[in-house]
C-alpha cells in the first residue's frame, strides 16, 4: 500500500531531510509505532501524530491512502 | 563571580543615581530574574499602590547566568506592579540588552520617581545619565532605536513607542526592533514616569571559576541536550510551527474564541511563514535562532511568532499573511503587545457583529484592522475605547460573557475547552491570563495526557510553574526544554557551590508563592482565579474539540486541588505553615 509520510520540524532528519513524501509499505499490517521504529525516529522526539488530519493513538493501524503526519516535541510557546 | 554584586538605583524625581550591593541572602532566596526581582518589589513598594505613580518601581534583572557561555543565557527581566491587572508583574525580554547590562558591572537597575520632563537614561560602564528625550518623544520605537543609535553609537536599547506614552494596559517595552517585554502593561509604567529609554554599553566581563572546565561543559551540555530533537523545532521552524498543532487539535483560537479552529489557518501557519522568510536570527548565547525575519509585500518584520498569528491572525478572521505580518510590525513600533491587542480588536469584532456596540470593524475585515494599532496606542477614534482592554470594554459597553480576559489580561493562544489544565494556568498565573508560567497545552493537547478531565491537572500545572520560577529567575529562555537537574549541574559550575535539582524546586515554589503573597496584599483571592464564563457556557463546534467546554464545576475542582497542594486554603490564601516552611 502506499501512504504519504510528513516528518514535521526537526524529524525530517529521520529521513534524510525530506520533509513531506510519498512511501510505499508491504501488504502486513502497520501500526504508527512501528512505522515509527522503521524510520528509527524515538517516540521521546514526538508529541503527537495525526492520520489524514486527525489526532491518533499510536497503535493506530495504517491504512493504504493514509497521509501520517508525525509532530515533534515543543517547548515554551 | 557570575554575579557582579551592584545593583544601580536611579531616582527619576531627583535625577540622582546611586549604587549598591546586590543582596547575598535574597540571591541565595531567588537566584535572579524573575524571583529576585519580585523581591525587591515586595519589600520596597507600599500594597496599594498606584502602578502609574511616581511610587511604583520599575525592575530590571538580570541572572547568575546571564551574559556567559550558558546556553539560551539572553533574557532579561522587567518587573513592576501592573496598570493591566494590578498584580506583580514580571517580563522577560530577549536580544542583548541583559548581557551588555552585566558588561557594564550590574546585575539590576531599579527605576523609581517620574521625571518632570521626557528623558532616557544612559549606562556607559560607571557612567550614569539622564539626558533629554524631547526629540524622542511621539516617535515609535523603532525610529526611537535607530535615533539613539545614531547619537551613541554601539548601544542596546529598551524603548518604549506611543503605546507607552499614552499610559496604555497593553504596551510593552521593545528592544532590537522586534523583541517585546510584552505584556501587563510594563511600557505605560516607563511611560508614567517620562521614561523613553535605557540605552547600555559595557565593556566589562563576567569571571568564570574555572574557564576551561566550564566551557568544555557548556560546548557538550549545548550539543547534547540543547540542539536535540526536543528543541531543533525553534531553529526549523519557530513558535509558527504551533498554528498546525493547534489547528489539529482544536485549541487554535477563532473568532474571539468562538472556535478552536480556522478554515484560514494554512495561510497563517508555519509553512506560509516559510515562504517569506528572509534569514533567521537569534538573541545572545543561543544556539536555536528561534525567529524568523519575513518580508512580504510592502512590509517585513522579525516574526510574525505564534500569539501574534493566533490572536491577530485567526482569532480577528484574519487568514492573510501579509497583513498580519504588517499589523505586527505596526504593534512592535507602536509597542502594543500583540496578545492583548489582537484579543481587543477580537472583543471589539464580535460586539460590533452582535450588535451590542458598533466598533465599525468586523470580523476579517483587514482594512480596518489595519488601522488598529495607530488607532488604539494614540487613542484616537475608536481607538480610544479599545485602548481601554478587553476588560475595561466590557464593563463600559457590555459583553462580559465573551470578555477574554483573566484579572485584566487578555487571553493567550491555547483554547482551555481542549486543554483543560490551560485554563488552571490562566487562572493561576501570578499576572492574569499568561501561558508562560505553565504551559500544559504542550502536553495535553499535543501529548498524551487527557485533556478533557480534571484529574491530575493541579500537579501538572504547579509543577512546571515552580521549575518555570526557576528558569526564569536563573534565567533561561522558555525555549529549552531544561530539566532541574540540569540547571542545578550547570549552576553548580558557575557559582562554585553545590546546587541540587531539590534546592531550585524550592526556589521557584518560593518565588511562585511570594508573587501570590504580594497578589494577596493588594486584595486578590478566589474570586479573582476566574476563567471566562464562554468557556464554561459554550461548547465548541468544530474540530477534535467539537462538543467540548470546560464545566465551571470541573474548573472550581482543579482550583480546589490547587489551592490544597499549594498548601493554601480554600480561598486560596498562604497558610502561615507554608509561609514558615518557604522561609517567607
Amino acid at each position: 500500500m502506499e501512504i504519504t509520510l510528513q516528518l514535521k520540524g526537526p524529524l525530517k532528519k529521520y529521513a534524510d531531510e525530506t520533509e513531506l513524501f510519498r512511501l510505499e509499505l508491504d501488504g502486513n499490517e502497520l501500526t504508527v509505532t512501528e512505522l515509527l521504529q522503521r524510520f528509527e525516529v524515538p517516540a521521546s522526539s514526538v508529541s503527537f501524530v495525526q492520520v489524514n488530519g486527525i489526532k491518533i493513538e499510536l497503535d493506530h493501524p495504517i491504512k493504504g491512502g493514509d497521509k501520517i503526519t508525525v509532530n515533534p516535541r515543543v517547548a515554551g510557546g | 563571580m557570575a554575579y557582579m554584586d551592584k545593583i544601580l538605583r536611579v531616582n527619576l524625581t531627583t535625577g540622582n543615581s546611586t549604587t549598591e550591593p546586590l543582596n547575598k541572602e535574597w540571591a541565595r532566596e531567588y537566584l535572579g530574574g524573575k524571583g529576585l526581582s519580585i523581591k525587591y518589589l515586595y519589600e520596597e513598594l507600599k500594597p496599594g499602590v498606584d502602578p502609574l505613580s511616581a511610587d511604583n518601581k520599575l525592575v530590571l534583572m538580570t541572572g547568575p547566568i546571564t551574559g556567559t557561555l550558558v546556553p539560551n543565557s539572553g533574557k532579561l527581566a522587567i518587573a513592576a506592579k501592573s496598570p493591566a491587572t494590578g498584580t506583580i508583574l514580571d517580563c522577560s525580554i530577549g536580544g542583548h540588552f541583559a548581557p551588555e547590562l552585566k558588561f557594564a558591572g550590574y546585575d539590576a537597575v531599579i527605576i523609581e520617581g517620574k521625571a518632570d520632563k521626557p528623558v532616557y537614561l544612559y549606562i556607559e560602564d560607571d557612567k550614569i545619565e539622564l539626558r533629554s528625550a524631547a526629540a524622542l518623544w511621539g516617535k515609535g520605537a523603532h525610529e526611537t532605536e535607530h535615533l539613539l543609535y545614531d547619537e551613541l553609537g554601539d548601544v542596546i536599547t529598551l524603548a518604549i513607542g506611543q503605546a507607552g506614552e499614552n499610559l496604555l494596559s497593553m504596551a510593552c517595552i521593545s528592544s532590537e526592533l522586534y523583541r517585546q517585554a510584552g505584556r501587563g502593561g510594563i511600557g505605560a509604567v516607563m511611560g508614567s514616569k517620562n521614561l523613553k529609554a535605557i540605552s547600555v554599553r559595557g565593556s566589562g566581563g563576567i569571571k568564570i571559576p574555572d574557564i576551561r572546565k566550564f566551557s568544555a561543559a557548556m560546548n557538550k551540555i549545548k550539543r547534547e541536550d540543547t540542539m536535540t530533537d526536543d528543541n531543533m523545532w525553534a531553529y526549523t521552524d519557530g513558535t509558527p510551527m504551533i498554528v498546525d498543532l493547534s489547528q489539529s487539535t482544536g485549541i487554535l483560537p477563532t473568532r474571539n474564541f468562538q472556535e478552536g479552529t480556522f478554515d484560514g489557518y494554512k495561510a497563517i501557519n508555519s509553512d506560509a511563514v516559510k515562504r517569506v522568510l528572509k534569514a533567521k536570527k537569534a538573541c545572545f548565547a543561543c544556539p536555536l535562532a528561534c525567529s524568523n525575519y519575513v518580508k512580504m509585500g510592502k512590509t517585513e518584520v522579525e516574526g510574525p511568532e505564534y500569539e501574534t498569528l493566533a490572536l491577530c491572525g485567526s482569532n480577528c478572521g484574519i487568514g492573510d499573511m501579509e497583513a498580519v505580518i504588517e499589523f505586527n510590525r505596526l504593534c512592535d513600533d507602536h509597542c502594543l503587545d500583540t496578545i492583548s491587542a489582537g484579543n481587543t480588536v477580537a472583543f471589539a469584532m464580535e460586539m460590533t457583529e452582535k450588535g451590542i456596540h458598533d466598533f465599525g470593524i468586523r470580523f476579517g475585515d483587514v482594512e480596518k484592522y489595519l488601522t488598529m494599532p495607530t488607532l488604539i496606542s494614540t487613542r484616537k477614534g475608536v481607538g480610544a475605547d479599545l485602548a481601554l482592554g478587553v476588560k475595561k470594554m466590557a464593563e463600559k459597553f457590555g459583553g462580559g460573557d465573551f470578555a477574554m480576559e483573566v484579572k485584566g489580561l487578555e487571553i493567550p493562544g491555547y483554547e482551555p475547552r481542549g486543554s483543560w489544565a490551560m485554563g488552571l494556568a490562566y487562572g493561576t498565573a501570578d499576572r492574569g491570563a499568561c501561558h508562560m508560567r505553565a504551559w500544559p497545552a504542550a502536553v495535553e493537547a499535543f501529548g498524551d495526557i487527557d485533556p478533557f478531565t480534571s484529574e491530575g491537572k493541579a500537579e501538572l500545572v504547579i509543577g512546571m510553574q515552580d521549575s518555570n520560577s526557576v528558569k526564569f529567575s536563573a534565567i533561561w529562555c522558555d525555549f529549552w526544554a531544561i530539566s532541574t537537574e540540569r540547571m542545578a549541574e550547570i549552576l553548580t559550575l558557575l557559582l562554585g557551590r553545590e546546587f541540587t535539582a531539590a534546592e531550585l524546586t524550592i526556589i521557584g515554589e518560593r518565588t511562585y508563592n511570594l508573587a501570590h503573597l504580594f497578589n494577596e496584599r493588594e486584595g486578590f483571592d478566589r474570586k479573582d482565579d476566574y476563567l471566562p464564563a464562554r468557556f464554561h457556557n459554550e461548547k465548541l463546534t468544530t474540530g477534535f474539540t467539537s462538543g467540548k467546554s470546560l464545566p465551571k464545576e470541573e474548573y472550581e475542582k482543579m482550583l480546589s486541588d490547587y489551592y490544597q497542594l499549594r498548601g493554601w486554603d480554600e480561598n486560596g490564601k498562604v497558610t502561615a505553615e507554608k509561609k514558615r516552611a518557604l522561609n517567607l
